[in-house]
């Protein structure tokens, strides 16, 4: 099959094929697989001389162009260029192929693009510190400003004692000369007397405005049960003896109660003194609310200082939990 | 190369960058994401790039940038071969420039992209196989038969017309 056999050779596989008719089918397909002749042809002019020329008359001019030529081989291709009109209608129509750069397609958005960095703050160790100690003492001195003076508790104390007998106090007044105010008078001096003298007028005088109102409303009261003489209304009027049940004899009650009339008919009294006198009674433990009006403010402060720091600085002071940290130490703030 | 020098790149190069992209793309979209990629990358990694050589540094990324996005849009071009069949006498054509453009958008993108980074920019053969990873003789070589299709699709219609 590959024509590598001599002819005795080639002889002998024929007659051997002949002898064995069963393996002519076998053998037929082994000669099937030779590939057929073929005939191919290049086509010859793109290697003729005339092509050639042209090929390298292009591509002189292309580069020429492109401006990729050397000097002295570019001022030869423009003396052609000036001497050959085919030269020159060549150049003409590769010239045309040339796109023009003054086409301009501007960016739709050059803003998008532009970039600018912001520094950020950076704050050593030692700077750190300072913050939290400058912070503490910050805190700490409104904390001191801010709370009530050990004395002024005392005092008070004094007075809620006061007040929780108020019978027995009006009864010593009577017997005490108005000079002796209390015992502790002593030890004041004379703006300290007369502010404490006409704070005790005041509160007599709110005394006897109480003491009227109360009285006039029961009297009101009385009249409308008189008239109706009906006891559902009887069952409603009770509602206000609650009032004049508690007659002023200086409890807590009766101050709490009636404490807005009070404010409406007598422009001395302000609602500052009847407040700090319904703090000074409030059977609520001193020391808790105290304490927790402390809290309250050294929070709110801290809470203020964050966001001034952060307004000025553009930087959080608090962890993802809305704790303040100060050097090591994390505060919440809520 | 530092935040000014970047803006200023910014200024010079964005027009010519989003030109040679839009040209290329024919999506006015698609062409912006290419340029802010390459410019995200220009100042991602300004601190290793020379500003002299930011242009050729922009255009290198905005090429890559633009064949991964045909790649990966795979949009079906209708591109048509320039054979003797090529039927350009239906057109009305107005000028020379919109001749060369249409003729431009016939070309392949390698082809088209050499046309434009030596005309509009004018880089030599070696600066554009460097953006476009290509030798020089193979710069040289594409553009050539890039001009010669170009000029035989102009004399077509020009002998039409």
């Amino acid at each position: 099959m590959d024509n590598e056999l001599s002819q005795d050779q080639v002889k002998m596989v024929n007659e051997f094929l002949l002898a064995h008719p069963d393996l002519k089918a076998e053998f037929e397909i082994l000669m099937s697989t030779r590939l057929p002749l073929e005939e191919f042809r290049f086509d010859k002019n793109d290697l003729l001389a005339d092509s050639m020329k042209q090929t390298l008359v292009d591509e002189e001019l292309l580069l020429y162009i492109d401006n990729e030529l050397p000097v002295d081989k570019k001022r030869t291709v423009e003396a052609e260029i000036v001497s050959d009109n085919d030269y020159q209608l060549q150049h003409q129509l590769l010239l045309q192929t040339k796109l023009n750069p003054s086409e301009i397609i501007s960016y739709p958005n050059k803003k998008e693009l532009y970039r600018r960095t912001e520094k950020v703050a950076s704050f050593k160790g030692w700077m750190r510190v300072a913050a939290a100690v400058i912070v503490i003492v910050v805190a700490g001195l409104f904390y001191f400003k801010n709370s009530p003076h050990p004395t002024s508790t005392d005092n008070s104390q004094n007075n809620i004692a006061v007040e929780k007998n108020p019978v027995q106090q009006n009864e010593k007044k009577k017997d005490v000369p108005s000079n002796s105010v209390s015992p502790s008078s002593k030890n004041l001096s004379n703006d300290q007397v007369a502010i404490v003298k006409s704070f005790e007028k005041k509160k007599e005088s709110i005394q006897n405005i109480v003491q009227k109102k109360v009285v006039e409303e029961n009297q009101m009261t009385q009249d409308v049960i008189a008239l109706n003489n009906g006891q559902q209304q009887e069952k409603e009027i009770p509602q206000r003896p609650k009032v004049t049940n508690v007659q002023f004899d200086g409890t807590n009650k009766t101050i709490a109660l009636v404490e807005p009339k009070v404010s409406v008919n007598n422009p001395d009294v302000t609602s500052s003194s009847i407040e700090r006198n319904i703090n000074e009674t409030a059977t609520v433990p001193e020391g808790t609310i105290a304490s927790n009006s402390h809290k309250g403010s050294i929070k709110g402060f801290l809470r203020k200082a964050t966001r001034v720091i952060e307004k000025r600085t553009g930087i959080d002071p608090t962890n993802q939990n809305g704790e303040l940290l100060i050097g090591a130490v994390a505060i919440n703030l809520k | 190369m530092t935040e000014k020098e970047y803006n200023e790149c910014v200024n010079l190069y964005a027009d010519n960058v989003y030109r040679f992209i839009v040209k290329n793309l024919r999506h006015e979209e698609d062409a912006r994401d290419v340029v802010q990629t390459a410019f995200e990358k220009l100042w991602r990694n300004r601190e290793e790039v020379d500003g002299a050589k930011s242009k050729s540094y922009l255009f290198t990324v905005a090429y890559n940038q633009m064949i991964d996005h045909l790649r990966k849009v795979k949009r079906v071009y209708l591109k048509e071969e320039f054979k003797e069949e090529t039927k350009v006498h239906d057109k009305h054509v107005d000028n020379a420039r919109a001749v060369l453009n249409e003729a431009l958008a016939r070309l392949s993108e390698t082809q088209r992209s050499l046309v434009m980074l030596k005309d509009y920019e004018g880089y030599s053969y070696e600066e554009i196989g460097k953006i476009m990873n290509l030798n020089e003789s193979q710069v040289k070589v594409y553009l050539h038969r890039a001009r010669l299709q170009l000029k035989e699709y102009i004399v077509k219609v020009e002998n039409v017309i």
